[in-house]
């Protein structure tokens, strides 16, 4: 049974307001949350984080504010997610540009530590309903319509391999990850990314989990993750020169 | 194998500890039945009593992390997707609300989904998994479902996400009156329980187990299926033996 709570819950605490509402934010954009989707109640989201009612009152009132959450009341009231038509380009874009190139290829070094050992777990134990799930979610990638769209079915298709794994941890570390790395990764600035070869990667991913052959899934994760880091990484430094500003455009 | 063989003794033992499962599952089916409107079509309305003892339930059962009712396309109010599914979080129960959305990305297809499609095609139990989901406050589970027909007609699952370590540990008390090593497999071949680190819960054996002789490192003494009717099996493996394995296969 589904219901993507968990998987927003922080690995380690958060303990302040900033922080449960960047966590969400993150969620709702990479479709952990869905559209529509009823939040828990307070007391539930505040065991959730750790942390005190008042604080999760707080998060809430700000996601209001950011048109992300949208509380109605009565009796099927309730604060519910309100997914805006695309990803936040310029926080994404501020927060690239806030990174240092070491910074950006240390994210990179860990999503490929991670993702590498999920594809090669999932080789070794997937269940046919969950290569099924990959092969559904890359066709999904290569039908998106919006930049949106590209995004969660890009970072599900990860989540999906970790799951695949068996593993909950790594389910939850990819998760962690993808709302880290996946809006930097699809940053609609710079050089573009090829969505027809991102497709195919992800592709022969599924592929190779399918036939259970545990070290080329591995092999493939790990290049699929770092085949991206030269672009992102010359965006980053574009940023720092002022070659690119935060508002996307070439200055 | 004889009635006597020392894996049936186990499987049946095994099945007997997880038979409390289906008798609940049993029970919710009951209740979905008692709610059906004599003429009318059913609705959401129908369900109020269904909700209450589902919730009632979960707070005594500390081996699941939800249950309820799962319906089939058109059964109820006309909906393609319906659930009256009720779920424990941090010890608060509550009833779990999905986006059905089709044309949305998120959109849970449950009607995919093994543990309802093989209830669908008339398996009288189900047990699907272990598998990560995104459940209740763990996220590695067991869905185990029964189909809910009345008069001939399929009306859904009573399905239940069980706590695999409870599992897990049932099966283990059984496992371990074997003096041997011994394993409990469901069909996708994936380990359950063992008593031995020879195979390691999650993974995948190579082969579904098959009795065979001792000088064919992959088979089992004596291997018998639960009759609890999921398709697990349990099997006894012949003792491991170093020189054996470190020699080269013809």
């Amino acid at each position: 049974m589904s219901s993507l709570s968990p998987l927003v819950a922080a690995e380690a605490p958060v303990g302040r307001a900033d922080e449960i509402v960047q966590r969400i934010t993150e969620a709702i954009h990479l479709g952990l949350l869905d559209d529509g989707e009823r939040l828990p109640v307070e007391v539930d989201l505040a065991a959730q984080f750790g942390v005190a009612p008042m604080t999760v009152r707080e998060a809430l009132a700000t996601l209001r504010e950011q048109e992300l959450v949208e509380t109605r009341r009565g009796r099927s009231g309730g604060s519910f997610v309100r997914r805006p038509a695309g990803p936040p380009v310029d926080k994404l874009t501020a927060r690239l540009a806030a990174m240092s190139a070491s910074d950006l290829r240390d994210l990179f070094d860990e999503h490929t530590a991670v993702s590498g050992q999920a594809a090669r777990l999932a080789a070794e134990r997937a269940a046919p309903y969950a290569v099924r799930r990959l092969f559904a979610l890359t066709d999904q990638l290569g039908a998106a319509a919006t930049l949106g769209d590209r995004i969660r079915a890009d970072s599900r298709f990860h989540i999906q391999v970790a799951m695949a794994s068996q593993s909950a941890r790594l389910a939850r570390r990819e998760a962690n990850l993808q709302a880290e790395a996946a809006g930097l990764v699809w940053l609609p600035i710079g050089p573009s990314l090829d969505v027809a070869a991102h497709v195919e990667e992800q592709h022969a991913i599924a592929a190779a989990v399918a036939s259970e052959m545990a070290d080329e899934a591995r092999r493939l994760a790990e290049a699929h993750v770092m085949g991206q880091l030269a672009r992102v990484t010359s965006i980053n430094l574009a940023l720092s020169t002022g070659e690119l500003s935060a508002s996307g455009s070439a200055s | 194998m004889t009635t006597g063989s020392p894996a049936r003794r186990l499987a049946e033992d095994a099945s007997r500890s997880l038979e409390p499962i289906y008798e609940l599952l049993g029970q919710i089916a009951d209740e979905v039945l008692r709610c059906l409107p004599p003429r009318a079509t059913l609705s959401e309305a129908h369900f109020s009593t269904l909700h209450r003892s589902l919730a009632e339930r979960l707070q005594r059962e500390h081996a699941v992390w939800g249950m309820g009712f799962i319906a089939a396309p058109f059964v109820v109010d006309g909906l393609e997707r319906y659930m009256a599914w009720w779920q424990r979080n941090n010890d608060r129960v509550a009833r779990l609300r999905l986006n059905f959305d089709p044309t949305s990305i998120d959109v849970y297809d449950y009607l995919q989904t093994d543990w309802y499609q093989l209830a669908k095609r008339g398996q009288a139990r189900v047990a699907y998994g272990p598998y990560v989901d995104y459940s209740g406050s763990d996220m590695y589970t067991i869905t185990a479902t029964i189909p809910v027909v009345a008069d001939g007609t399929f009306l859904g699952v009573a399905g239940a996400d069980l706590v695999v370590g409870e599992v897990e540990r049932k099966l283990l008390e059984v496992l371990r009156q074997a003096d041997e090593d011994a394993v409990v497999v469901n069909t996708e071949r994936r380990v359950i329980a063992a008593n031995t680190p020879r195979w390691f819960v999650g993974s995948r054996l190579p082969a579904m187990p098959a009795v065979g002789s001792t000088a064919d490192p992959s088979s089992f003494r004596d291997v018998a299926e639960m009759p609890l009717g999921t398709g697990w099996v349990v099997a006894i493996a012949w003792p491991e033996n170093d020189t054996d394995r470190s020699r080269p296969q013809a």
